[in-house]
């Protein structure tokens, strides 16, 4: 199989961009308790297969493992697959559930827990989301270019237009993060707050999730309405 | 509401729908954050708007142009809203060849209104009357989350492309009494001189004396030439009438869709036409296999520009009337003004029954039985190299047969009395075989 990249340069970020979500995804992954289950079930499929394996190679199988999938699922977003940063999304999951208030896992056996602190868990998660949708504009700028050129139009012309609309998507994706985090530091800074105001309210946990999901729900659905026509 | 979004809006929705869900069932916030960032980017990117106003205009645009001329076309766009990437498709008729610039340009509309002028130059390499349609534009969202939107504005514009016209050079026969079947070289004796000065020659024996032109003649003397006088020859009225019988089969079109059969029939009626118009001469047309279409012998250039218009438009039909039927209806015509018929064809086995029946009846018509010489010249457009395939032995031997096929026919048409000139469009031009068939009487 030939690799034959359509936008050289678009590739190179690509590479550049998700090498550095691979590494945080690995980090994070082997940061959680999970990692520990995989090596596991990793060592005993390959001594299940050859019993002569020494233990400290079987370790290193893991990690070995984990390098292969990374840049097979790198080589597949080059060539245009979307499922890569989602797998890395997945990998990062069982640190991020650690700080879950309600471990539903634990209660059916599973405990999860990670070495990792919450701050740098957020800084992990925001880079993976932000990789993920700039991931997905860079895939989409390729597919364009090849439209466009098949269209008949000029290249200098389109990456032209590609570079602008690029920097204009990367800056409305660093604005969604900047604003989520906003909303997150605020919704920290009013937790006490909060909790002192809602405290009278029975199964405040329920009434409020429910309540501030629907309203939030009734409210994107609004604005995607009004904006959207 | 799916009018307007693309499903890439509902891929973000359904992101923050499940991190904000799972967030909540596990009670984690990094979850919720996650969930946060899709939907931020789906609301400032619903916030912003793709260009929904453009106006287009076009600049100054020669509406008639010649074959293989170049034209330039002039666009003035004005973006008024929006951001994101806006297209713009100019269309063009298939038979022009773009030379310079981009008629599908792309163009990035950040804040601010956004006026340019975009310009292309095309060539219009196949003579016909065209329609540059409205330009089209289409706006993207830049971050895909709506749906493109396209338009037109009014900018359609009709373009004559006219036949580059081969210019025949005076065709001169040998002097002879009515030898030569081009009116012009014939002796007319008849006729009264115009003021139209038409050349200067040498005195042959019964020109007036009147006519010398003594300073000419004293030039020459004086250059050391020889001392023949040099007379002034001036136009003659009542010139005689030309008709043109072309042939409008679909089975001419060999070739390619610009360089073929068909197109070449059309350059050479045209030259013919503006050859004979331009020395006063009457000039009919008949085009057969064609729906019928006749026109009257006139002069001037109005019946030149007439007839040029005429076969701009033409087209090539599937139908078989033949010369003979065309002759037949124009009989009339010839009758009266037995004039010079000029067949433009390419001669065939399928329609050489017609074709010689067909001149057969014109020969009778121009007193075929008294003279030698019909005054029927049939101009034979040769397919032969027309044909786009590469050169090679096995064509040659096509072409040989093709020839010993056709030779029967020329030949039969050649003792009838008819002119046959054989024209290989990529070999010769056209003015080299009608002189070479001056030439050869």
């Amino acid at each position: 199989m030939k690799l034959k990249l359509k936008s050289p340069v678009t590739s190179i970020v690509q590479v550049i961009l998700g090498t550095f979500l691979s590494g945080i995804a690995v980090f994070a992954f082997s940061k959680s308790s999970f990692y520990h289950y995989f090596q596991t079930l990793v060592i005993q499929i390959f001594q299940a297969l050859a019993t002569l394996i020494h233990l400290t190679v079987a370790i290193q199988i893991t990690p070995l493992m984990l390098l292969i999938l990374i840049l097979w699922g790198l080589y597949a977003s080059i060539r245009g697959s979307k499922r890569f940063t989602t797998f890395l999304i997945l990998l990062c999951v069982p640190a991020i559930l650690s700080f879950s208030s309600y471990s539903w896992l634990e209660l059916i056996g599973i405990p999860i827990e990670t070495s990792l602190r919450l701050r740098e868990i957020l800084i992990i998660a925001g880079a993976i989301t932000i990789g993920h949708f700039s991931f997905f504009y860079l895939n989409q700028l390729k597919e364009n270019k090849s439209d466009l050129l098949g269209r008949g139009g000029s290249e200098d012309e389109i990456n032209e237009c590609h570079l602008k609309s690029n920097a204009f998507s990367f800056t409305l994706i660093l604005l969604a993060l900047l604003s989520a985090t906003a909303v997150l530091a605020g919704s920290m800074l009013l937790r006490g707050t909060m909790s002192e105001l809602t405290a009278m309210i029975p199964m405040r946990m329920f009434v409020i999730g429910i309540g501030a999901s629907l309203m939030v729900i009734a409210a994107v659905y609004v604005l995607i309405i009004k904006w959207a026509t | 509401m799916r009018k307007y979004l693309t499903p890439l809006s509902t891929s973000f929705i359904g992101w923050f729908a499940s991190l904000f869900l799972i967030g909540l069932l596990f009670g984690n916030m990094v979850f919720i954050y996650m969930g946060l960032i899709p939907l931020f980017l789906l609301l400032f990117g619903l916030l912003i708007d793709q260009p929904r106003e453009v106006e287009i205009e076009r600049g100054d645009l020669n509406k008639s142009v010649w074959t293989d001329d170049e034209l330039e076309v002039n666009i003035k766009v004005r973006i008024m809203d929006g951001i994101g990437i806006v297209t713009l498709i100019d269309e063009l008729p298939s038979t022009f060849e773009l030379v310079d610039g981009n008629n599908f340009r792309m163009l990035w509309k950040g804040l601010g209104e956004k006026e340019l002028m975009l310009s292309y130059k095309v060539k219009c390499v196949k003579r016909g009357s065209y329609t540059l349609s409205n330009v089209k534009w289409g706006s993207r969202h830049v971050l895909g989350l709506k749906k493109e939107i396209s338009g037109t504005c009014d900018t359609e514009v009709g373009l004559t492309v006219r036949p580059r016209t081969m210019e025949l050079r005076k065709i001169r026969g040998k002097k002879d009494i009515a030898s030569s079947l081009f009116p012009r070289a014939d002796m007319s004796k008849i006729g009264v001189s115009t003021t139209d000065f038409k050349e200067i020659r040498n005195y042959q024996y019964g020109d007036p004396l009147s006519k010398i032109n003594w300073k000419a003649t004293a030039r020459r003397v004086g250059r050391g030439g020889f001392a023949t006088p040099l007379v002034n020859e001036y136009e003659y009225e009542g010139k005689k009438t030309i008709w043109i019988f072309l042939d409008a089969a679909s089975s001419l079109e060999i070739g390619t869709s610009i360089d073929n059969v068909f197109e070449y029939a059309l350059k050479s009626a045209d030259a013919v036409t503006r050859y004979f118009t331009d020395r006063g001469y009457r000039v009919g047309m008949y085009l057969y296999n064609d729906g019928e279409k006749l026109f009257y012998p006139d002069t001037g250039k109005k019946q030149y520009l007439k007839l040029s218009k005429e076969l701009v438009d033409l087209k090539s039909y599937d139908r078989n009337e033949g010369l003979d039927n065309a002759v037949r209806k124009c009989r009339a015509h010839i009758l009266r003004y037995n004039p010079l018929s000029i067949v433009i064809t390419e001669i065939r086995s399928e329609s050489s029954e017609s074709l010689i029946e067909g001149i057969k009846k014109l020969s009778a018509m121009s007193g075929g039985r008294r003279r030698k010489r019909v005054p029927i010249m049939v101009v034979n457009v040769l397919s032969h190299y027309l044909n786009p395939t590469p050169p090679s032995e096995y064509k040659e031997y096509a072409i040989s047969l093709q020839k010993i096929k056709h030779s029967p026919i020329t030949s039969k048409l050649r003792r009838m009395g008819a002119t046959v000139v054989e024209w290989d469009p990529q070999k010769d031009k056209f003015t080299t075989v009608l002189i070479r068939q001056g030439e050869r009487r």
